[in-house]
């Protein structure tokens, strides 16, 4: 069966490189025939890479651990859940992940266009084909997650158990889908410039595939974030990490062209901007992995120096230098004959969120890359830590989210002035009031009240934006307010999806500031029966427990929260000793409410059941999560299909061709 | 009417640039350390005496049996050997703390502190590699 | 006996391998023999786009003209400017719904010949005391002469007609 999966993959290879070959001179001769079986060599390489996949998960499954890959990721104690998890633990599998994806992928395009977009298609298909061949090569020649062991041991090395946590099964993947989503717009980007149909048709086709992984690798980068949170035991969530720096990159660009798309879609301007912003997308979720894989950069999360690293340089190098020659040919055709019509529109808030984005990006880039450059320049690595990050991406963030809340206020092309001032009012006098009201109520730090100020006026904005189109709406249709809301946002699901993402935000914000500015933390070395207060709670030491079972030895110990003098809760902070892999693990214990988190830690303790804990309050951390699902809401909203447009109009269509025709045209 | 429109948004983007490049130079001189090798580390020292006080990462292979943890694991001392593979001095290092759980015996770390006169390195911050796809050498992987 | 095993899984390997290999040849290879596939592709005029991006271009265009009378309705932007853009976009609508009237025109699904007659079924009972008053406007500003809904310049003055 196994054999059958590395015979999968050099299947794949040879359909990868002939579908690329094929498509492209289909395309360019015109041949029907020859893009035909190009699509065809698609649906099979996706076939290919299933079975491929199939075969790898038996593997794990029949335990065959001669199977190297399979051997260094699972144990015959690992669970069923875990075990099918150990796919994508480990760089080959995690490859192999990719390159199914991609195939998958791009077999949806095929069969989301069979009837659209037939210039660009063929071009587009042989793109993602020349990726597909080189994950292809990379898992059949360097990295063949069914390569073998001359001989078969009797049990595997096992997961490793921090990552067996929940977190970490859909973290992985999300990013990947993120990561190959962007893909697909890139190369419909691409396929645009080669056939020189740069009207906004490759946008449109991939809108939704842009929303998506814009949102996967949102949602994965915000996983990470919580599974660090939970199981990494050290307080916090964010450490500007390089692997965490990696995945942000690519989102911060992909977030600035989400919205410059909007602007080439309405006013077909920004044309070259878009391109740019797409291949530098794509380049960096390329540049993510490599930098992951190459030890390039030593970072906490150091994957192992792998042989992979120059593969991707030289695959990065290629992509970028081929994909910015093809722009520069094509800049002529690019013009745009438009121009914003004011400072004051959205279109220019739009500009300006691009602009901090990307030097957002490039600031996380610089910071990231340092030591390299520095020892390039200089000869002697220097590193820069959280602080420059912080210092640079805190102000970013707050003028980011001022954007945010002043946005819903002015109108596509020309906001008058007038009404602008109109449209301000309310929300910045009621934030004002909040302001002063926090920090009365003794906020102090500066950012953070500034922060908790603007996060309100956003939230009002936003909650005006809301409350006026369903009074507009009332209106004109006499509906009740629920019918309004939930018509308003049908009829116009990217505004409307794209707020509610916003809110999203706006709440992932208020948890940042929340527990970045206003952490507490305390550590104490009690006796059983000792109390140790942090922040109005009460923490009483009781007792330390010992179990096991057959994967490991658990120490836990008993904490009573007081608040009061009631208890609220018992917290039981673990220390795990696993045996396969020979490895304590921290297990922390996070008793979660809306305005806290606490967060304890069993650090050590002795014999004489001494223990030492160490115990965080993070204010506000529920709400980042809570973010994430607003934002998965928001989306969902955004992407969901439409009414095929023919059966809506008959009925729906409130503005209609011969309405249009009809009417006078006059000014 | 096109031209003022587009000099503001020059001008716009000017400041945007500015104040980028502002934030991103003060922020630099407030976290910009040295990032050696052991080896380097001790090279440096034995030039001049400008490293000792001032901040610096390194990283470093932890040297088997070198670990020695006090009851309460509050403290720790152990040695750590340049990880490019060129042998070389061991340097001690000093940390107080919990160590991260997959900090043991042959793994690579990386200390932030300083390098103090009697040798020592005092470590503020101490990391280990992390565990997602972690992929141990191969000599490790025999059996 | 292990031996034979091996024998054994190698040529199920081996049989696997060409079965897989040929089926994926066939498949790919199969266009080439298809019947009824045309040969060429048609080639679109260069620098026009096609049938399905005017549509949806159209289909933007209506989408702009709808979110500037919701902006309108709640006050986000003045009469004076919504006019304008409004008139802007619905004469951009129809400058497309004209261009596909000339390249595809005739070409109309039952579905769009049903909904038209049920929209001026709809128009008739819904707009009929209003049809006088639409004319309204069309005046030029500078000497008075009615003007044309398609006009740019005024017949009499050659004064521009604002859009």
């Amino acid at each position: 069966m196994t054999e059958i999966g590395y015979v999968s993959l050099v299947l794949a290879l040879v359909l990868a490189a002939y579908g690329a070959i094929v498509s492209a001179y289909g395309a360019a001769e015109r041949k029907r025939r020859f893009t035909a079986s190009g699509e065809n060599a698609v649906y099979a390489a996706w076939a290919l890479l299933s079975l491929a996949s199939l075969a790898l998960i038996y593997a794990f499954l029949s335990r065959d651990f001669q199977i190297e890959y399979v051997y260094s990721y699972s144990s015959r104690t690992l669970p069923l859940f875990y075990t099918l998890s150990s796919f994508w633990a480990g760089q080959k599998g995690s490859l192999l992940m990719w390159a199914w994806l991609l195939a998958a992928f791009s077999s949806l395009v095929l069969i989301q266009n069979r009837r659209q977009n037939r210039e660009l298609i063929p071009y587009a298909i042989s793109l993602l084909m020349i990726v597909l061949l080189f994950f292809m090569v990379l898992l059949v020649f360097v990295s063949n997650p069914f390569s073998r062991l001359p001989s078969r041991p009797q049990d595997g090395q096992g997961l490793n158990p921090l990552l067996q946590n929940p977190g970490m099964i859909f973290h992985p993947p999300s990013l990947f889908l993120g990561y190959v989503g962007f893909t697909i717009p890139f190369a419909f980007a691409l396929a645009a410039l080669l056939t020189g149909r740069l009207d906004d048709s490759w946008i449109r086709a991939t809108r939704k595939w842009t929303l998506f992984s814009w949102y996967t690798l949102g949602i994965g980068i915000l996983l990470g974030a919580q599974w660090a949170y939970v199981e990494l035991g050290w307080g916090g969530y964010w450490a500007w990490d390089p692997v965490e720096n990696a995945s942000l990159m690519p989102w911060l660009v992909g977030t600035a062209y989400l919205h410059s798309v909007m602007i080439q879609e309405k006013r077909d301007m920004l044309k070259v901007w878009n391109m740019v912003l797409i291949i530098l997308t794509f380049g960096l979720c390329i540049f993510g992995t490599f930098l992951t894989r190459s030890g390039l950069i030593s970072s906490v999360h150091s994957f192992g120096e792998s042989t992979v690293g120059p593969f991707f340089l030289g695959f990065l190098a290629l992509l970028l230098g081929a994909s910015f020659l093809l722009l520069f040919t094509r800049l002529g055709q690019l013009r745009s004959p438009h121009q914003l019509d004011s400072v004051l529109s959205r279109e220019s808030s739009f500009l300006l969120n691009n602009w901090i984005l990307v030097g957002a990006a490039f600031s996380v880039l610089w910071g990231t890359m340092f030591p390299v450059i520095s020892e390039a320049i200089k000869g002697v690595k220097i590193s820069v830590g959280p602080p420059f990050f912080n210092q640079v991406n805190v102000p970013i963030g707050i003028t980011l989210l001022l954007i945010t809340g002043i946005c819903p206020l002015i109108s596509w092309r020309k906001a008058s002035a007038r009404n602008f001032q109109k449209n301000f009012l309310f929300p910045l006098l009621a934030s004002g009031a909040v302001g002063i009201l926090l920090a009365s109520v003794g906020i102090r730090h500066f950012y953070g009240w500034f922060a908790f100020t603007l996060c309100f006026f956003v939230i009002v904005t936003i909650g005006t934006e809301f409350l006026r189109g369903i009074r507009a709406r009332r209106q004109t249709t006499g509906e009740g307010f629920a019918r309004a809301l939930f018509s308003m946002i049908g009829k116009n699901r990217r505004r409307y999806g794209g707020h509610i993402v916003h809110l999203g935000l706006v709440l992932i914000f208020l948890g940042i500031t929340g527990s970045s500015a206003y952490k507490v933390e305390k550590e104490a070395t009690l006796r059983p029966g000792q109390t140790v207060q942090i922040a109005g709670y009460t923490f009483k030491y009781e007792a330390l427990e010992g179990s096991s079972d057959a994967h490991k030895d658990v120490v836990r110990a008993r904490l009573s929260v007081y608040r009061d003098g009631t208890q609220i809760t018992q917290m039981k902070p673990e220390k795990r000793f696993y045996r396969v892999q020979e490895q304590p693990t921290t297990e922390v214990a996070i008793y979660s409410t809306l305005k806290e988190d606490l967060y304890a830690i069993l650090e050590g303790y002795d014999q004489k059941d001494l223990a030492t804990f160490k115990l965080f309050l993070n204010p506000l951390v529920v709400w980042m999560w809570i973010g994430g699902l607003v934002i998965t809401l928001g989306t969902t909203i955004a992407i969901w299909p439409e009414w095929k447009p023919r059966r809506k109009s008959l009925i729906y269509r409130e503005t209609s061709d011969s309405e249009l025709r009809d009417s006078k045209l006059v000014t | 009417m096109i031209k003022p429109k587009k000099t503001r948004f020059i001008i716009g983007g000017l400041l945007i640039v500015g104040t980028l490049v502002y934030l991103g130079y003060s922020g630099m001189q407030g976290s910009m350390v040295y990032y050696l090798t052991v080896n380097e580390l001790m090279a440096r020292a034995a030039a001049d005496h400008s490293i000792y006080g001032e901040g610096v990462r390194v990283s470093g292979k932890v040297v088997s049996g070198s670990i020695e943890r006090d009851s309460m694991a509050r403290e720790i001392k152990f040695k750590i050997i340049d990880n490019q593979g060129n042998g070389g001095k061991l340097l001690p290092v000093f940390y107080r703390g919990t160590p991260p759980d997959l900090f043991k015996n042959g793994v690579d770390v990386v200390v932030e502190g300083e390098y103090t006169r009697d040798g020592t390195f005092l470590a503020k911050t101490l990391l280990t590699s992390c565990p997602s796809k972690y992929e141990p050498a191969k000599g490790e992987k025999a059996e | 006996m292990r031996g034979g095993n091996d024998s054994f899984g190698f040529l199920m390997t081996l049989f696997m391998t060409i079965l897989l290999a040929a089926s994926a040849a066939f498949f790919v290879g199969f266009p080439f023999w298809q019947k009824g596939l045309e040969e060429e592709i048609p080639q679109a005029p260069p620098g026009e786009a096609g049938f399905s991006a005017l549509l949806s271009r159209k289909e933007e265009a209506y989408r702009t003209i709808k979110e500037l009378e919701l902006d309108h309705q709640m006050g986000k932007l003045s009469d004076e400017d919504y006019r304008e853009l409004s008139q802007r976009y619905k004469a951009v609508a129809l400058g497309i719904l004209k261009e596909i009237d000339q390249r595809y025109g005739g070409v109309k699904t039952i579905e769009e010949e049903i909904e038209e007659e049920i929209l001026e079924l709809r128009r008739r009972r819904r707009l009929a005391p209003k049809e006088k008053s639409a004319e309204r406007s069309s005046f030029c500003t500078q000497c008075g002469a009615q003007l044309q809904p398609a006009d740019r310049f005024c017949g009499r003055c050659g004064q521009r007609v604002e859009q």
